[in-house]
């Protein structure tokens, strides 16, 4: 036990870097105040986003009390934090528990592989923290006052939010567990994993929208869910189930309350020792795998093509990326969650039309509104095609390895597009396959549908010369695992960020150019324009700042 | 070949000074030992020279290019070796190796040439079109030094390139840089294995925290009374610092 709690220790001290922080908090007040500053900095530009979150849990607090069921908040609340958990769990788990780069030396050492599984496990789920707060603060506060709830309600919140990540990230282990053993002994398996990943997540989502999609639909049924609050929770909780439990334990009250929560901690304790069971059995053999160097044999050809450089950083970024499981994961997947959500509908009788998108449907079929769904589409694509991390992370990505782009004759401004196409060439993918999904499933014309796509095209290049520029400035090259490089990495947050304040500024240029009732050739051609004169801007900015950017980069 | 004036170098903000005023000139021809205790400022120095790192203060040239102001001039003329194994390891050894040559500009015919020249020299073309991420310690290394050396540069910077070699490979390369420096190049590499050195060398610089506290040939610094190249380097080194020049 002792060992195993030593090694939770320095395991969360490497990953949060505690003793780093203590040695700047005393030899390096700059840097740590610096840091400090910086977290604070991004706390507030959260703010916004935690308001909007906030606002939007008290619109269905209240649309819950007008059902008798003001505590839908907290379900709805749960099963976002849970999936959010579940999603990109399997990527964060893959990365911390199969490629992190000490899993040579710990295995070398005298533990069991179950400790070593439970450490690893502990810095994703203590990741995860922020995430879970995040989405669960708000809603309690606001369930809290509405129901004038007393301290035990805000303990009780806090526990239950302390077990939510669990069930979430166990069910993420376990088939990250059993893929990573039945893949060990593949020469492909790093190409197994991703695809078998991608298709977990989309058959969450599909496995999601199905559950939601068989609401009730006889007067009867819904009469019932009318009167009976709990039937709301219920049927609303089918997307994650653990949400109900919570649920009633922040709202029953009495005996109730304490049963749920009960049941709750042992689900989720439960599912945790039974994964460390199966961990304790098939995680080294799985991790092993990875460190394996002579499963490949036999003589290839050998070709010698030659490529300019700018192609050359473009292939080798491409190839990096499709090789290792996690970039590809975190990279690609975002490009088909959203065009599958638009094709479910498609699909009639199984599967639910999204009601996020309704408002879309509506407008297709609003006669004259040609101009306001160009605009709408254009920025959703943009908007979705940004989420991906790719280009924003492109120099952290490099790691050790950025010797190399530090020691080759190349300018740094070719370098910086080489990795500049690459990163773009992932979102104009991303936008390409939505507006195709896009036109399929809303039916927009051919023509309107390549107008979305060429704004797309040029709105894309400013947020995309932003994100890597970021990463250029403060590349996160010391990591232990690619999901640090990639997921872990506060320039992709950035990156994120600025790419949305940019494209809301073309939203509102695009409304207000709207409001001028122009002919929608019209309004194209402005935009077009004005978009293009803002991405050779940027692009000029890229290729000027890269110099002075790679000279700051201490590799 | 290469010329190093008064170069500086700090780091944590200008509390540690990993390389302190140094100057070095190393001729066309000769193979350049630089050697030190860990932690000396030998890779510091490396770093520097092969652009990776910036320079503080001083001047670095290779064949007269300044490595500040014509980066890409003065890289095309050297083949650098790190000290560490890191490099992509999720593209197979050719992937690699054309890649270096695509942004060395090397031609389609020279680069046949040199890859399958260095892949059979180490006896890794079996293994070429395979992942890196599958080679041992050795063959990673020895990719590396193949991607180093196939644009042919006259300036070879090599940090510890002998480490993870196998007996045949280490004397194989041995007897390359003894070629190559016979045509009038230059190799500079830094080395802990004093025989090696003491053997390779035609000429020795000793670095000590950060400043160069010997350069000369062998035969020279024997003149001191020490019939080692460790004697010499120990006391030198522990003597904390007298120039020897």
């Amino acid at each position: 036990m002792r060992k195993l709690v030593s090694l939770i220790k320095v395991q969360l001290n490497a990953r949060y870097g505690f003793s780093y922080v203590r040695y700047n908090l005393k030899h390096d007040r700059k840097t740590f105040w610096k840091t400090t500053g910086l977290g604070l900095a991004i706390l507030v530009s959260l703010a916004q986003v935690a308001g909007l979150y906030t606002y939007f849990m008290k619109l269905i607090c209240e649309a819950g009390a007008m059902l008798n069921s003001p505590q839908m908040v907290i379900t709805a609340a749960s099963i976002i934090s849970g999936l959010s958990i579940l999603i990109p769990g399997i990527s964060y788990i893959l990365g911390n528990l199969f490629l992190a780069k000490d899993t040579e030396f710990l295995s070398s050492l005298p533990l069991p592989q179950g400790s070593i599984f439970l450490s690893k496990f502990m810095i994703v789920l203590t990741s995860e923290y922020p995430l879970a707060l995040f989405f669960m603060l708000p809603p309690v506060i606001v369930y809290g006052i509405s129901a004038e709830k007393g301290v035990l309600y805000y303990i009780l919140a806090m526990v239950c939010t302390l077990f939510l990540p669990l069930m979430p990230l166990v069910i993420s282990t376990f088939v990250a567990l059993l893929l990573m053993r039945i893949v060990s002994r593949s020469k492909r398996r790093e190409l197994i994993t991703t695809v078998s990943s991608i298709l977990f997540i989309i058959l969450i989502i599909l496995g999601q929208n199905f559950l939601i999609s068989r609401m009730p639909e006889n007067k009867n049924a819904m009469a019932e869910i009318l009167q009976n609050s709990e039937a709301l929770i219920k049927l609303i909780g089918r997307a994650f189930p653990p949400s109900v439990w919570v649920t009633k334990t922040l709202s029953a009250g009495g005996f109730e309350s304490f049963i749920n929560l009960l049941y709750f901690i042992l689900a989720s304790a439960g599912s945790l020792a039974l994964v460390y069971f199966l961990a304790s059995a098939i995680y080294q053999k799985g991790a092993a795998a990875q460190l394996e160097t002579g499963s490949y044999t036999g003589k290839r050809k050998l070709s010698y093509g030659v490529s300019h450089p700018v192609t050359a950083i473009f292939k080798n970024e491409w190839r990096i990326l499709l090789r290792t499981p996690v970039y590809a994961l975190n990279s690609l997947t975002v490009i088909f969650i959203a065009p599958l959500i638009m094709l479910m509908p498609l699909f009639r009788g199984n599967f639910a039309k999204d009601p996020d998108l309704q408002f879309l449907y509506d407008l297709v079929a609003k006669e004259g509104a040609q101009s306001e769904l160009l605009l709408i589409v254009a920025a959703i694509i943009v908007f979705l095609a940004l989420i991906n991390p790719a280009i924003s992370t492109a120099f952290s990505r490099e790691g050790k390895n950025i010797w190399i782009l530090r020691s080759i004759p190349v300018e740094p401004e070719i370098q910086v597009m080489g990795k500049f196409l690459a990163g773009y060439s992932i979102s104009l993918f991303a936008s390409v396959v939505t507006a195709v999904v896009a036109m399929l499933s809303f039916r927009l014309s051919v023509p309107l549908t390549a107008m979305i796509l060429i704004l797309c095209m040029l709105a894309l290049i400013p947020p995309c010369a932003v994100s890597l520029y970021i990463d250029l400035l403060r590349p996160k090259l010391s990591w232990n695992n690619p999901q640090q490089a990639m997921k872990q990495n506060m320039n992709s947050l950035y990156g994120m960020l600025l790419s949305f304040l940019i494209t809301s500024l073309f939203v509102v240029a695009g409304y207000w150019l709207n409001k001028l009732n122009l002919n929608i050739y019209v309004l194209f051609g402005i935009l077009a324009l004005l978009l293009s004169a803002v991405a050779a801007v940027s692009i000029s900015f890229l290729k000027k700042s890269a110099k002075a950017g790679y000279e700051k980069i201490e590799a | 070949m290469l010329s190093i004036t008064n170069v500086s170098k700090t780091y944590s903000k200008g509390k540690v000074k990993a390389v302190d005023n140094i100057s070095l000139d190393v001729k066309p021809g000769e193979i350049f030992g630089f050697i030190g205790p860990n932690g000396a400022g030998k890779t510091t120095t490396i770093k520097m020279i092969t652009g990776i790192l910036p320079i503080d203060e001083g001047k670095i040239t290779i064949r007269g290019y300044d490595i500040a102001k014509e980066p890409i001039k003065a890289k095309l003329s050297m083949g650098f070796v790190p000290d560490t194994h890191d490099v992509y390891d999720r593209l197979s050894g050719i992937e690699y190796l054309n890649f270096i040559a695509d942004v060395y500009n090397v031609s389609s015919e020279e680069r046949k040439k040199q890859i399958d020249k260095y892949l059979e020299m180490f006896e890794i073309k079996d293994v070429a079109g395979q992942p890196i991420k599958s080679y041992s310690h050795g063959m990673k290394q020895k990719i590396i030094l193949t991607g180093a050396l196939l644009h042919d540069p006259p300036l070879w910077i090599l940090d510890e390139p002998l480490t993870g070699l196998d007996p045949k490979s280490s004397h194989l390369l041995k007897e390359e840089m003894h070629k190559h420096c016979a045509k009038g190049n230059t190799v500079f590499f830094s080395t802990h294995v004093l025989e090696v050195a003491e053997k390779l060398c035609d000429r020795i610089g000793i670095i000590n925290k950060g400043k160069i506290i010997a350069v000369d040939t062998l035969e020279e610094l024997r003149k001191s009374g020490d019939e080692s190249l460790e004697s010499i380097f120990l006391n030198l080194t522990e003597a904390g610092g007298g120039e020897h020049a």
